[in-house]
């Protein structure tokens, strides 16, 4: 087991990206599961520079996308062009292949578009014209978007959500957090170098311990009830979804992992829990409308407190 | 009247007592059964982490270094599938113990 992952990885984004430590953390916890990320945030609270922070020092191939409109699939998957040279069709590979992809301002994008992303986070393949071709391991999307914009938009439906391991929302930083954030910036000193952490072979190997750690039956039955329970919860018209229920225990291995042990523990699946579940769960109209529930996450929160872990 | 209240210390004294136990995982449900029954704010769905925390806040008399080793050993039993430690059950009894004599001695002030 490789120890001090978490510290090293949040070590090298430190270096460029003021207090996002536990975003940092989170993206973290997707790629070892092998997820993908909704981050959710305004424009300038550094979600770009985050995502590409954590590229570098995980030493994967970033590739950026910004989401517009008029965009097509091919713009992003590729297709096929004339070799004028050898008077035959050829695939030209798109920006979708690549190790970490950020997708900017994803629901910006039409839903073809959103539709091609997704098929290729969820398969990690790409189909154009019957021609399948895989796409690199590992994978990973980070897609944003601006919960604030309204016109010009296609927000993701349900279904898409689903596929996202998890999703983070960045909050505007705190003011001590802001005034560093500032003074950073008057000093020109955040033009620390981010340095790669692991090599192409080491991180294979931590992916591969990462699916190791031990699941026992108990933390399966209690995800199982976790899920009843979402789903017989009166303020939600919608609880967790099988895959929901999947996504949440491969995060939370990630997580038992980071913290040094090969087993899952019912505090792994709390401290993800709401990234996990809370844009997958969808609640209940009567319940908004007559104020019994403020967020998602604090009915997801609220579930948790009531269902038993094995002790 | 003398033996009522001679009878009486005697179950006061037991409820008191340092429960013994075979094993840790004997002393970590008896923990529970404490928890549950004397920390009525304590949510049904808390975890061993979750109420070491709050148990902490708490100013008890226990060595939480200790406590701490005890419960990884036995998560690592509980969870992992390794073998029952042998070991941790005292200091696991003894914040059984302190929630239980707290709860008396502050119901027999009220």
């Amino acid at each position: 087991m490789v120890t001090g992952i978490r510290d090293r990885v949040l070590a090298q984004i430190g270096k460029v990206v003021v207090g996002r430590e536990r975003e940092a953390e989170l993206l973290l916890v997707s790629f070892l599961a092998r997820g993908h990320v909704l981050l959710e945030g305004v424009p300038g609270i550094s979600k770009t520079i985050l995502a590409k922070a954590f590229a570098q020092c995980m030493g994967l191939e970033f590739k950026r996308i910004q989401f517009t409109p008029d965009m097509l699939p091919m713009d992003m998957v590729g297709g096929f062009v004339f070799n004028m040279k050898d008077r035959e069709f050829e695939f030209r590979r798109g920006p979708v292949f690549t190790n970490l992809l950020l997708a900017d301002e994803i629901n910006r994008a039409p839903p073809k578009v959103q539709s091609a992303l997704l098929e290729a986070m969820q398969e990690v393949q790409v189909t154009v014209e019957g021609f399948t071709q895989k796409l690199p391991s590992p994978f990973m999307v980070i897609a944003t978007q601006n919960p604030q914009e309204f016109q010009g938009v296609y927000p993701l439906p349900e279904n898409q959500l689903d596929r996202f391991l998890m999703k983070v929302t960045l909050p505007y930083p705190d003011s001590a957090t802001e005034s560093r954030i500032i003074k950073r910036n008057l000093d020109e000193m955040d033009t620390g170098e981010v340095e790669r952490v692991f090599d192409a072979k080491e991180l294979e190997g931590i992916l591969h311990q990462v699916e190791q750690v031990h699941v026992s039956d108990e933390i399966i039955a209690y995800l199982s009830a976790l899920a009843e329970a979402t789903r017989s919860e009166r303020r939600l018209s919608l609880g967790a979804s099988p895959r929901a229920m999947v996504h949440l225990v491969h995060s939370a291995r990630a997580n038992a992992y980071l913290s040094g042990r090969d087993f899952v523990i019912p505090d792994d699946i709390k401290s993800v829990s709401s990234y996990v579940l809370a844009h997958r769960v969808k609640l209940d109209q009567s319940a908004v409308l007559t104020g019994t529930v403020v967020s998602p996450s604090q009915v997801v929160q609220d579930v948790f407190t009531k269902v038993r872990p094995p002790r | 009247m003398v033996f009522v209240l001679l009878g009486a210390g005697l179950v006061a004294l037991r409820r008191i007592r340092p429960p013994v136990f075979q094993d840790v995982q004997g002393a970590f449900q008896d923990l529970d059964m404490s928890i549950t029954k004397f920390v009525p704010d304590m949510p049904p769905g808390f975890s061993w982490r979750e109420a070491m925390d709050r148990l902490k806040g708490t100013g008890m008399k226990v060595d939480w270094s200790r406590m701490e080793s005890s419960l990884a050993e036995y998560e690592a039993f509980r969870y992992g599938g390794s073998e029952m430690p042998k070991g941790g059950k005292e200091e696991v009894a003894k914040v059984s113990m302190e929630i239980r004599r707290r709860i008396i001695g502050y119901r027999n002030k009220r």
